[in-house]
């Protein structure tokens, strides 16, 4: 093929080639390629290359990169996406849900969704260069392994596949626990990887395959959900537990200045003190752990949402700020009042 | 259908099936004064062939354009029907404007 002799830099050239869709890459570098060449026989190289750079930078649009309004997903996997990512959001802030009580199973409810926050992070790399080539597809053409899904699909399932034995090693030499819970979705994923790869492997026809997108998304949602609901849920609702014993702990002071000690049991000030000792849910059901010391005493309530510990929320007028050998302790905004995490 | 596409087709239709993506862009600039981006242009024909209003087929590879292919671009009934609707729309509301209320050529 005759090519003309002034052509735009090669590596504008790539660039474009990559960021536009294969299916409209001839005509759009046609169209820039003549407008190069008459802009160079008018205006000169300089001028001809500022253009070219210029349509180079118009191009950059979501449509004509990944022809998304030509990718064919089923509107059912689009509702199935939609389900789980909200099944997913519910599940990590079930703990501090209306209706629902701060307890084991919430607690494991929202553990589980945020492991798959946690341990679908591994499978986001491959999970892109699996969309990527999926999106980038073009209607009709010739699929071969890369293009019809089956080699990306053993890109995301290699790392589980290595990690399996790891985690197998690490509990038998280890003595290390062996997590059920990961390891369930671990063989979820790895079934699912499994069926996906047989069914993939006899793919002529190009068709969008919705599996990358659960990939990135679902791990991706979990995540966010975790930092920006979850931890906020956790942060409102410890401020307000802790607001709610300000009258206790100033009836447990009254208590001391008249009768020279702490109580030892916080009922002792039900009635005369306090009209009702508070609790730490809004359903009143759950008390605050009180603990009387040395000329102090100690309040303190947990809170379960954590993906691998339990919160303890403490109040202690010795001084006292951790529990010896336990985790980093955080502070809070009101005095005496701190928080860490526990197995 | 917003105003950039509107032009857009009336180009491709007055070009009666020579329309590709530069040639538009330079007519539109002869006819109307206004530039337009290949980015912007190729979007615009993009989403008018995905709403029926255009359709679409691969022309001769010529030097300047480094061998590649030229896409022409033609008008389809649906498209006519829409440009038509909307020259209608557009008569209606200059036909309700006050006749004494309208002093022509001042501002």
């Amino acid at each position: 093929m005759e090519q003309f002799e002034n052509t735009p830099p090669n590596w504008a050239l790539a660039l474009l080639r990559f960021i536009v869709h294969p299916e409209f890459q001839e005509e759009i570098e046609g169209d820039l390629l003549e407008k190069y060449e008459s802009d160079l026989q008018k205006d000169g190289l300089k001028a001809a290359q500022r253009r070219f750079y210029t349509g180079l930078f118009s191009v950059v649009k979501p449509s004509l990169i990944f022809n998304l309004n030509h990718t064919t997903m089923k509107p059912r996997n689009g509702l199935v996406l939609v389900f789980i990512i909200l099944v997913v959001m519910t599940a990590s802030v079930a703990p501090f849900l209306p209706g629902f009580t701060n307890n084991r199973f919430s607690h494991g409810i929202s553990q589980f969704a945020q492991n798959i926050g946690y341990i679908g992070m591994a499978f986001i790399p491959f999970g892109l260069i699996w969309l990527i080539i999926e999106i980038r597809n073009k209607k009709g053409q010739k699929l071969n392994r890369w293009t019809n899904g089956y080699y990306p699909s053993w890109l995301v399932i290699a790392p589980i596949l290595l990690f399996l034995p790891l985690k197998i090693s690490l509990t038998i030499i280890g003595d290390q626990p062996f997590d059920l819970l990961p390891f369930a979705i671990i063989i979820s994923v790895v079934a699912f990887f499994i069926y996906r790869i047989q069914k993939l492997k006899g793919k002529k026809d190009y068709k969008f395959n919705p599996a990358p997108l659960y990939i990135v998304l679902i791990p991706v949602i979990a995540l966010l959900t975790s930092k920006f609901a979850l931890e906020r849920a956790a942060v409102f609702s410890r401020e307000k537990a802790i607001l709610k014993t300000e009258p206790l702990i100033a009836a447990i002071e009254k208590y001391k200045t008249e009768r020279g000690e702490y109580p030892e049991k916080l009922e002792e000030l039900e009635g005369e003190y306090i009209p009702e000792i508070p609790r730490i849910n809004p359903q009143n059901t759950i008390p605050y752990h009180y603990e009387k010391g040395k000329g102090s005493f100690q309040l303190s309530f947990e809170q379960l949402w954590h993906w691998n510990a339990t919160e303890v929320v403490v109040y202690n007028t010795s001084g006292q700020k951790g529990i010896k050998g336990n985790y980093e302790n955080h502070p809070t905004e009101h005095t005496n009042w701190w928080y860490y995490f526990a197995d | 259908m917003g105003e950039f596409e509107e032009l857009i087709l009336l180009i491709v239709a007055i070009m009666n099936g020579k329309a590709y993506g530069i040639s538009i862009i330079e007519e539109l600039e002869n006819r109307t004064g206004r530039s337009a981006a290949i980015g912007a242009i190729q979007t615009v024909l993009k989403r008018m062939e995905d709403k029926g209003w255009v359709t679409s087929d691969f022309g001769e590879a010529t030097k300047e354009r480094g061998g590649k292919r030229k896409r022409y671009y033609n008008i389809t009934v649906t498209g006519q029907k829409k440009l038509a609707q909307n020259r209608e729309t557009r008569n209606n509301l200059w036909d309700a404007i006050p006749k004494l209320g309208w002093n022509y050529g001042t501002v």
